[in-house]
């Protein structure tokens, strides 16, 4: 570690792994509930369960997030974090608000949540992945604004790279579009308006950015290749996801009320927003193809390419599967659209924070790469991961179509429930590979503890 | 392996026109292959990349079309079954083989054998 | 250098390689825009017509000689700098921005009538084509502008010689994209009908 203040990272990691394995368990009930409707009833409901599997990826994404930040920007920027302390206190008052808002979900109804957090002054609440209370939201920005301010001083007094020009960029923007979540028109279509514009401007704008810097930063460390060559890529990249994803958002503009013109504005836009994942596909292979050095880390080098290739897949292909607004107009809202919200996620954000912690971790600790043994056991629990997330986007895409074709497009279409009860054998087969995920979760909290065999690391 | 800047050039822009021929230029991409296989000399690398990318493609050939095709002729064209899982089939050979496509380009860049 | 060229095959594109990746993906995006449009006008031949009419031609013809010489003028840019002739290039960039802040001027004319008479992305296909079409290459035009901009800017830093100018050439062809787009939308939507 080249500045002491990088070591806050270890913290925001540590708290990032132990929510995800929240969400994965939830995950797992939920995937029950699809097929025992009554397991775990009336304790977790399916609706809370499902709005702390998603309430808890994106929290513990963001804490991955802020503390990639946190581990990348000192070395960029070549001095010492610009409050470390901050980043200390803005870390317990994230954790604490972000655990009593899950357990707000958990032990008290929804509705009586939000009225003991006083939703009735400023009514945000209620809206799919903006569930949390308003006081929590407002936490939210506060944390934003702190920890934007923390690495906005050290980026601005310190060596500006392109990486981290761009990382700022995306943070901003990702604390900007939050700002709509607090605009909450009486109309439902306005609603839905503003409402995408942060869960679309995130995912499919501000986040790529995000994550494109942090798999750029990873590769020039791991591969030892010119700096210049890849902040190249990484203007391209950032052009080509801005220009396809902002009009892009077009695609949930389909059936929801709003003017037609959005359909072919969507459908033209959206086609094109594979073309920045391949690219970082294209981008990353390259790299690591004309890598000067292997680095011992072979673990992160392996999540590095992981990232690109699944992003490519669940975001590029699964995406674009069902973004044209005539093939949307019956997918619309199917077990599609959770095929390809899983594989997305993963492959994208969940993958590149993995990459970030696996690359910062050991450095953290002391050590240049993790020992052989953790390394291995690392590298399992990728495959084991990574597989069984491909098998859940499978066997949904597949209940997807399915259900598109009983439902929506058959000459008899069959109601939603009647449809849900044929489709039990791929959700039994899902939650199975969610089982496995789970597994290699494990897996992969257990390399962190393993003994063996320390790497040589050649100095370069 | 001798390797020249023309040899270099050709060995990526057969790569790249696999790639297209597996993408937005299909049929079209793979007479261009055809025509650039043509022009190369045995033992060199742009023959090597030329071969590469024709058996990407006659294989993404037979895996997508023949495979697909007779997934539904067998499972009945009538049958919604088989055209589901001929789609899904269908998207994740292709991206497989888009994949594949890909790296054989990024090898082709750096003038190296694909192992 | 053309003694050097003429030795190896020559060099297949001007500029960096990564702007020909950007440029080839912009056509793909406009590609896909046109065919778009030719699929629809011929659904809607009768009100593409019509409403083409409403279309001021003149603006139109301006902005397409605008933007070609502009083009021209950041050929020679390209020229003087490969003749190791800073000044000079620096002065045939300004043209060209000249050309492009005509093009945007002329542009906002023709944008405050229509939307002073009401006309907006919803009021029927035909407008929806015309506005979304020409809006994005307006902001193409911006883009191209900016580029050629920090193009200058690093030119009056003495970035660029006769030997060392691929930066003034990624910009040019950036900016001739803009331009060849211009010259398949103006005919494609003012006046074929």
């Amino acid at each position: 570690m080249k500045y002491e203040s990088q070591g806050v990272a270890k913290l925001y990691f540590i708290a990032a792994i132990g929510l995800f394995v929240g969400q994965i368990l939830f995950g797992a009930i939920m995937g029950l509930q699809y097929v025992m409707g009554d397991f775990l009833f009336p304790e977790i409901p399916f609706n809370v369960a499902r709005m702390v599997h998603t309430n808890l990826l994106i929290v513990w994404l963001l804490f991955g997030f802020m503390g990639s930040a946190y581990f990348l920007i000192p070395e960029e920027s070549e001095r010492e974090l610009y409050s470390p302390l901050l980043a200390k206190i803005m870390f317990w008052i994230f954790l604490v608000a972000g655990a009593l808002t899950i357990l707000g979900y958990l032990l008290v109804p929804y509705a009586q949540l939000a009225d003991l957090t006083m939703n009735d002054l400023l009514p945000t609440m209620g809206r799919e992945f903006l569930e949390q209370p308003t006081i929590t939201k407002i936490g939210i920005v506060i944390v934003a604004l702190a920890f934007l301010f923390n690495i906005g001083m050290t980026i601005l007094t310190g060596r500006k790279t392109v990486i981290t020009l761009v990382l700022l960029t995306g943070l901003v923007g990702l604390a900007v579009f939050f700002l709509f979540s607090f605009y909450n028109p009486d109309n439902i279509v306005l609603d839905k308006y503003f409402w995408w514009f942060v869960v679309h401007l995130w995912v499919e704008g501000v986040w790529e950015l995000i994550m494109a810097s942090l798999l750029a930063y990873v590769l020039i460390k791991v591969t030892g290749v010119d700096r210049e060559v890849i902040e190249k890529w990484l203007y391209i990249i950032i052009a080509m996801a801005l220009i396809s994803g902002l009009i892009g958002t077009g695609h949930h503009f389909y059936w929801i009320g709003t003017p037609d013109y959005w359909q072919w504005l969507g459908s033209v836009f959206s086609a094109l927003e594979p073309i920045p994942f391949f690219m970082m596909t294209l981008f990353a292979f390259n790299v690591v193809n004309k890598r000067r050095r292997d680095h011992p880390n072979k673990a992160a080098v392996l999540w590095a390419l992981g990232t690109a290739v699944m992003a490519f897949l669940g975001a590029g292909v699964w995406g674009f599967l069902h973004t044209l607004a005539p093939v949307n107009y019956y997918t619309h809202g199917t077990q599609v659209t959770a095929a390809h919200g899983h594989m997305a996620f993963y492959g994208a954000y969940v993958m590149v924070v993995l990459t970030m912690i696996s690359y910062a971790m050991p450095i953290m600790r002391g050590q240049k790469a993790a020992n052989e043994t953790a390394q291995k056991l690392e590298i399992h629990s990728f495959w084991l991961m990574t597989i069984s997330m491909v098998f859940i986007t499978l066997f949904l895409t597949v209940a997807g179509f399915v259900q598109t074709y009983l439902q929506r497009y058959s000459d008899e279409p069959q109601s939603f429930m009647v449809v849900q009860e044929q489709l039990a054998t791929w959700y039994w087969l899902r939650e199975a590979a969610g089982v496995v995920f789970l597994l290699g979760l494990f897996l992969y909290i257990y390399s962190f503890f393993a003994k063996g065999k320390e790497v040589e690391f050649v100095e370069e | 392996m001798e390797v020249d800047e023309v040899q270099l050039k050709r060995a990526s822009r057969a790569s790249l026109v696999s790639l297209s021929n597996l993408t937005v230029l299909p049929v079209i991409g793979f007479i261009i292959l055809l025509l650039l296989y043509k022009k190369t000399a045995p033992d060199t690398i742009d023959r090597y990349y030329a071969v590469i990318g024709i058996k990407i493609n006659l294989l993404a050939a037979v895996a997508l079309l023949l495979v697909s095709g007779l997934m539904v002729v067998m499972g009945g064209f009538e049958s919604h079954m088989s055209w589901i899982y001929m789609l899904s089939y269908f998207v994740t050979a292709h991206a497989l083989f888009i994949l594949v496509a890909t790296w054989a380009l990024v090898r082709s860049w750096s003038g190296k054998k694909l192992r | 250098m053309s003694v050097q060229l003429s030795e190896t095959e020559p060099k297949l594109l001007p500029g960096d390689l990564a702007i020909w990746f950007f440029i080839f993906m912009e056509l793909l995006v406009f590609g896909i825009f046109f065919i778009v449009y030719a699929v629809m006008r011929s659904q809607n031949i009768e009100l593409f017509n019509e409403y083409q009419l409403t279309l001021n031609r003149e603006l139109g013809m301006a902005n397409t000689l605008l933007l070609i010489s502009s083009s021209y003028f950041v050929v020679r840019a390209v020229h003087a700098i490969r003749g190791d002739d800073v000044n000079r290039c620096v002065y045939w960039l300004y043209a060209g921005l000249a050309g492009g802040t005509g093009f945007l001027i002329l542009k906002a004319v023709e944008y405050s009538d229509k939307f002073s008479a009401g006309i907006g992305l919803g009021t029927n296909t035909f407008y929806m084509f015309y506005l979304s079409l020409t809006m994005f290459h307006f902001l193409h035009v911006v883009l191209g502008m900016l580029i050629l901009l920090a193009v200058v800017i690093k030119a009056k830093r003495g970035a660029y010689s006769a030997d060392n100018h691929t930066g003034v050439e990624t910009g040019a062809s950036y900016w001739h994209m803009v331009d060849l787009v211009w010259i398949i939308l103006f005919p494609l939507v003012y006046i074929i009908r």
